[in-house]
């Protein structure tokens, strides 16, 4: 049994091509016609489901950049403290205040 | 020389000690960065994957329509954000028990990542209750943990941050995460033990998922890789952590020198 959304999905199966079999990968493939409109109305969906991925790629995104950034950053830092750190001093000429 | 351990405490360092302190975080470092590249190909991949699966490759639902896109990002997120905070309570635990010198610095890495998806969660949330349930929020409790969640993740942060000694930092937010642990099962349960409007578990639960393969797969492929990119996000800022760290020895064993050479 065939169940038909009017926004272009298909349940069970292509619409029109009898001849394949109906495996659950061909649900949801979109039709050839108005796809772009479908896809940014996501069934009238659309101001839901975008803001929604949306937020979500740039909180992510930006805990990725950020985190990327800071790593770089103190990294950079970190080898140019190493290659021109002072002489060390030998520990028996260390001052008399200790640790 | 005096030397700053983790802790911020000075100390005498001969050869050894110095190798220990910092045998660990070079070992993890090693470690780390072996799997950096393989952790992050995995994640794009896996992400990648489960976007195609979520948009091109699984049906509208029967009642839910399209919304049901949104699941595919805001249930790895919850996932997610439980998973990182299990985490956090075994680093805690762990940093506690055996002082172990990365056990604080991977809870303290960690923090902002479970954060991001805490926050992700709720947002995706209140986008998909809005044109399902009617109302961008209700104080049931499942939505209510799960802010509670929030702000535990915020107050380690905090509170982790709140001492200049960072030993005294990493007991008090590592206790805070101890204790915070109650809200887990807390979220977990609170379908099954109260009457909520969130709906009750349809994947973890016992027996099969009731969730059509179609829709688990992206389900699924999204989480994994929502996992696979908190272990990325993990190795990085651990990364970050560990070289602020020897940054503040270096600053610290530099004032000392010019200290006494005065």
């Amino acid at each position: 049994m065939r169940q038909h959304y009017s926004d272009g999905y298909i349940l069970g199966g292509p619409k029109q091509n009898t001849g394949l079999p109906s495996s659950w990968k061909n649900i949801g493939k979109l039709r050839a016609n108005g796809t772009m409109t479908e896809i940014f109305n996501m069934g009238g969906y659309g101001a839901y489901v975008w803001p929604a991925w949306g937020i979500a790629v740039l909180v992510l995104g930006g805990l990725i950049f950020a985190s990327l950034r800071t790593m770089r950053a103190r990294e950079r830092e970190l080898t140019k403290l190493e290659t021109t750190s002072p002489p060390r001093r030998r520990r028996d000429q260390s001052s008399e205040d200790g640790p | 020389m005096t030397l700053h351990n983790c802790g911020g405490k000075t100390q005498a360092g001969t050869g050894k000690e110095m190798l220990q302190k910092y045998a660990n975080p070079k070992r993890f470092l090693k470690l780390a960065n072996a799997f950096l590249p393989y952790v992050t190909g995995a994640t794009f991949i896996l992400i990648g994957a489960g976007v195609y699966y979520a948009f091109a490759a699984s049906p509208p639902d029967y009642q839910q329509g399209q919304t049901v896109r949104i699941m595919y990002v805001h249930v790895p997120s919850a996932w997610m954000a439980m998973f990182t905070y299990a985490f956090i309570v075994v680093s805690s635990a762990v940093g506690l028990i055996w002082k172990h010198p990365i056990a604080h610095i991977s809870a303290l890495a960690a923090a902002p990542i479970g954060a991001c998806f805490t926050l992700v969660c709720l947002t995706t949330g209140s986008l998909w209750g809005k044109p399902m349930w009617g109302t961008w929020w209700v104080w049931d409790a499942r939505l209510t943990s799960v802010l509670v969640l929030l702000f535990l993740y915020l107050g380690f942060i905090a509170l982790a941050n709140a001492f200049d000694d960072a030993a005294r930092g990493e007991r008090a937010s590592a206790i805070l995460a101890l204790i915070g642990g109650i809200n887990l099962p807390i979220i977990k349960f609170s379908v099954d033990w109260w009457n909520t409007l969130h709906q009750p578990a349809s994947v973890t639960k016992i027996g099969m998922p009731s969730v059509h393969s179609s829709m688990l797969i992206p389900l699924v492929l999204m989480a994994v890789g929502f996992t696979t990119l908190f272990f990325t996000l993990l190795i990085i800022r651990m990364r970050s952590e560990l070289a602020s760290r020897r940054i503040n020895s270096h600053r610290a064993a530099r004032i000392h020198a010019e200290a006494a050479t005065e």
